[in-house]
């Protein structure tokens, strides 16, 4: 079998990380169902490319480019698209213990684009550098950076003092309209 | 703490609770990347037993037509693909394909996706209204074209057809309609119809939701239609020009605009003006359109309109037309 060579690698890959993706795939979509899907799809994608992982040098960042993938064309299709809410849940407004917080964080997140979303996940989850960013959503730097504080600035606004505003203390550069 | 590690701190919480399945569900993984590989190997032996029974009949054919074909080229011309791709460029899917992670660039169509798009890209003209075209340069086509397909039926009405002739006349040589992802729970005349004039290229986007056709498909409701903001919550280029208007038996007419990024800097895909619609009914029948300018630099497609091919007011007639529910 051709691909006998990966398959164990692939399936120690597959069970290491469906956990930490699946986390991730939270707080990109905010549905851990929908999130159960977007791993499965990327984990089926990262298969079917096992006869292409010699030349894969990172499954790793394969992986992640293929979930943010998968994710931001789940959200382009108009009809897709998350619908807003009615009324703001009212979590957002007087956050206290850490489980009302982690509800206040998720709605917020819910207000952030899809991509600075992405970014966000990437930037401050995933620990990775602007560079890294860049190079997965294929994207420049100043892109990742300009995503990254508008991201911080929408939850900056719906979280109030949770999240401290480090960037008040500098002048922001004009944002740059999409 | 600094910002970072508050950031990912309040991540953290919002990931907390997410139940880790026991299961790692390697085997679900497998099974069902087995069964993509089998449907691609169905496709790819289908595709070709069909591509042989056409060479097949065609070279049975041309004996007890006469005498009349001349030489070799003519047994193959009628059944030959008149305009196979010349550069490799799979076309345009911009953001209506699955998931190839080239496709993520601001917005971008994808330039290197080749799931969804066999025919050629958009340069090449296709399906005029006036019929199938020949390529240019074919040789002998009166001849070998009646010796080879002498009683044939009249093609089927296609999507494009229907979609150029709800159209307004003279916005352009309509060439492509790329499918939209949903496969059986898309409408057949959703999709992205690409619209050449002048040597510039716009396109209009169409997402038909009709219940009698697609029971299944997700929509959303009026009300959900009906609170969506596209001026605050837009992706991408943001929306203005924001407008709703109720339709007399409880339906919903919204539009809105967007000014595109050619001025914007910091943008790798630079991409016109486009207007959009909404028409919705009581009884779930939906149409989205977008006239859009199109793209500046992205591969695929060529130079963008100066404006979208269709007008505000075209548009908002099109879409109020009755008939793109006819099936």
């Amino acid at each position: 079998m051709a691909l006998a060579g990966h398959d164990e690698a692939l399936l120690e890959f597959i069970a290491a990380r469906r956990g930490p993706l699946l986390r991730s795939a939270f707080l990109l979509c905010g549905d851990v169902h929908e999130a159960e899907d977007l791993v499965q799809s990327t984990l089926v994608k990262v298969v079917l490319a096992g006869r292409r992982l010699d030349r894969i040098d990172n499954i790793e960042a394969y992986t992640r480019r293929t979930l943010m993938s998968v994710f931001i064309s789940s959200r382009r299709r108009l009809w897709r698209r998350e619908h807003p809410h009615a009324a703001p849940p009212d979590t957002a407004a007087a956050p206290g213990s850490d489980i009302d917080m982690g509800l206040a964080v998720r709605t917020a997140l819910t207000q952030v684009p899809p991509r600075q979303r992405a970014v966000l996940v990437l930037r401050f989850w995933e620990d990775l550098s602007v560079d890294e960013t860049a190079q997965i959503l294929g994207v420049s730097p100043g892109t990742v950076k300009s995503q990254s504080a508008r991201g911080l600035a929408t939850l900056r606004t719906a979280l109030g003092d949770a999240l401290p505003n480090a960037a008040a203390a500098r002048p922001a550069p004009e944002e740059a309209r999409l | 703490m600094n910002e970072e590690m508050r950031v990912k701190e309040l991540l953290g919480l919002a990931a907390r609770g997410v139940a880790l399945p026991a299961d790692p569900g390697v085997d679900d993984i497998l099974q069902q990347a087995d069964r993509v590989r089998r449907r691609r190997r169905i496709a790819v032996a289908v595709a070709s037993a069909a591509a042989m029974v056409a060479v097949g009949v065609g070279t049975a054919r041309l004996p007890a037509s006469g005498s009349a074909a001349p030489h070799d080229s003519a047994a193959t011309a009628p059944w030959t693909d008149p305009a196979p791709p010349e550069t490799g460029d799979p076309g345009p899917t911009a953001g209506l394909t699955g998931s190839d992670p080239s496709q993520y660039a601001d917005g971008a169509p994808s330039v290197g996706s080749t799931s969804t798009a066999p025919t050629s890209g958009p340069n090449v003209s296709r399906g005029t209204s006036s019929g199938t075209p020949k390529p240019s340069g074919t040789p002998s086509t009166s001849k070998t074209g009646t010796a080879t397909k002498p009683s044939a039926p009249p093609p089927a009405k296609t999507a494009l057809d229907t979609v150029k002739a709800l159209l307004p006349t003279g916005i352009g040589e309509i060439t492509k309609k790329v499918e939209e992802p949903d496969g059986p729970a898309a409408h057949p005349l959703t999709g992205r119809y690409l619209v050449t004039k002048n040597g510039k290229m716009g396109f209009v986007d169409i997402y038909v939701k009709d219940p009698k056709v697609n029971p299944d498909a997700a929509t959303m409701t009026l009300a959900e239609m009906r609170a969506y903001d596209h001026c605050d919550n837009s992706e991408g280029p943001r929306a203005t020009d924001c407008r709703i208007s109720d339709l007399p038996a409880g339906g919903l007419f919204k539009s809105w605009t967007q000014a595109g990024t050619r001025d914007t800097p910091n943008t790798t895909t630079k991409r016109g003006p486009s207007f959009s619609v909404l028409v919705a009914y009581a009884d779930g029948r939906s149409i989205q359109m977008r006239s859009d300018a199109g793209f500046d630099n992205v591969p695929g497609y060529l130079p963008g309109m100066a404006q979208p091919p269709l007008t505000a007011e075209q548009l908002a007639q099109t879409a109020s037309d009755l008939r793109w529910f006819k099936n």
